[in-house]
């Protein structure tokens, strides 16, 4: 199991890239403490004109600030925040996804033209469907978010349930679970840091009721990951076929037909879902590392004069849960560069 | 390399010398004294990032800042410290820390250059650190774990 994601490497090694709607983004402006982690895990602090893309993570510090731009849409990071350039596969093209993980980000997304796919933006409990529009999404210390739409419309999926937002309005949505009752939201009145105060009494005050949250969020993520692979392998088995019958073949013209025809659309499905593979396996190491992880940090820093405390205790055995879905069902999808 | 034997015996000797236990020990108390003082800034400043704390990668300052400031609002301290351990460390330590891949990654990919690893016995149970460069005599932390029984 350790080594799947290798095999699904090598596996894609000669197939083509999807369709390109990204395009590479940059970091436009900087204040602050901010940091750059790139996809191989380097990390370095961030200057202007620095390159953004799938895979990379950034953090702003406690006096932080930040404005990217990715493929035509503005992405300010506001302090201690943290997020993530992914990338997903939809209809036959690779799709920007932007996920706030943690913090304040504010997006402005461009409209786009026929040609063109929308980003998907992700915080650790929603996924969001933008259409030229200005939006905020706040993500607190337990994985909830707060999205709250300036500009424009918002489609914000959770557990299966859709809301859609249009200016002015907001919803909260806890990991796990549908998303709240719309409400009112009036420009500039969202405080951030009061919500994300609260977002941390509550917390605070049933770590056992968050952790199991978070538990049902990585659920989600992980019945992807696993339709998602029964997918691909069954496409990698035709891929494989394919292939072999194109290296049996002699006639130069009926070769390059069926490479055109058959084995290139095959290899596009393949590469879309090896990308979603990942897609889930990284958002998955997302949620585990900024979400649990600072779960972790917080109960454990606040009970370390009393470690037999129920309530510590009884977070730490869903916590220990957790870890132990987490190192069975993802870990063999990650490989060292992701850590 | 006419004297291949010298040049190793050259390099072994540079090598302890940046290994000195009883510096690295003085160090270490000083470090001891900021976590009993709950000088949860100091400690922040000194904790590196990426860093382990029990199991867990931080890759955020902010995450550290919370650490020390949770810990020095509870009071904690580390009583009548007995260091039983302090040595170089290499990646073979992660697994002191856990068994899962991600901490044997973190040694492999984030311990500093002249990791030191030290083992604290105390009245409220064992802490593991890992420790790095020094700043104005104080070292670094790189990973941090306890109290264990």
């Amino acid at each position: 199991m350790k080594n799947i994601v290798t095999v699904l490497l090598i596996a894609v090694f000669f197939s083509v890239p999807l369709a390109l709607n990204a395009e590479k983004g940059k970091v436009l402006y900087v204040e602050g403490k901010v940091t750059i982690r790139n996809n191989v895990g380097k990390m370095q602090d961030a200057r202007i004109d620095d390159p953004v893309d799938a895979g990379y993570t950034i953090t702003t510090g406690r006096n932080g600030y930040a404005e990217l731009d990715k493929s035509g849409s503005l992405i300010t990071l506001d302090a201690n925040t943290v997020f993530q350039f992914l990338e997903a596969e939809s209809r036959g093209r690779k799709t920007d996804v932007f996920s706030a993980v943690s913090g304040a980000v504010l997006l402005k997304v461009k409209k786009l033209t026929a040609d063109e796919s929308s980003p998907l933006i992700t915080s650790p409990s929603s996924s969001l469907g933008v259409r030229g529009t200005a939006f905020t999404v706040y993500a607190g210390v337990d994985g909830s978010s707060v999205i709250a739409v300036e500009e424009g419309s918002v489609e914000v999926e959770a557990n299966g349930v859709s809301v859609l937002l249009a200016a002015n309005e907001g919803v909260e949505v806890a990991p796990g679970s549908a998303p709240g009752a719309k409400f009112e939201v009036l420009k500039g009145k969202i405080d951030f840091a009061d919500w994300s105060e609260k977002n941390l009494d509550a917390f605070l005050s049933d770590p056992v009721a968050s952790v199991k949250r978070v538990g049902e969020r990585l659920g989600y993520f992980i019945d992807n990951l696993r339709s998602t692979k029964i997918e691909y392998d069954k496409n990698m088995e035709l891929l494989t076929k394919y292939r072999d019958t194109l290296a049996a073949m002699e006639d130069k013209e009926k070769k390059q037909a069926y490479h055109d025809e058959i084995e290139f659309p095959q290899q596009i499905v393949t590469s879309g879902l090896f990308i979603n593979l990942r897609y889930y396996s990284l958002s998955s190491l997302s949620l585990r590392r900024f979400v649990l992880g600072r779960m972790y940090v917080n109960i454990k820093s606040q009970y370390m004069t009393n470690l037999s405390d129920p309530v510590l205790l009884y977070f730490l055995e869903e916590y220990d849960k957790i870890l132990e879905t987490f190192e069975r069902e993802i870990i063999p999808y990650l490989v060292d560069a992701d850590f | 390399m006419k004297h291949p034997l010298s040049f190793f015996l050259i390099l072994l000797v540079a090598g302890c010398a940046t290994f000195n236990p009883v510096d690295e020990e003085r160090g270490l108390a000083s470090l001891i004294a900021l976590i009993d003082r709950g000088d949860a800034a100091a400690l922040a400043e000194l904790t590196n990032v990426p860093f382990l704390f029990d199991a867990e990668i931080l890759l955020v300052k902010q995450d550290a800042e919370t650490l020390w400031t949770n810990a020095a609002k509870s009071g904690f301290t580390i009583e009548d410290p007995r260091v039983t351990v302090i040595e170089p460390a290499d990646a073979s330590y992660a697994k002191l820390f856990s068994d899962s891949m991600e901490t044997s990654v973190f040694f492999n990919k984030y311990l500093p250059k002249r990791a030191v690893f030290a083992r604290v016995e105390s009245d409220s149970g064992a802490y593991l650190f890992v420790l790095g460069e020094r700043v104005k005599g104080i070292p670094t932390i790189t990973a941090f774990k306890g109290p264990t029984p």
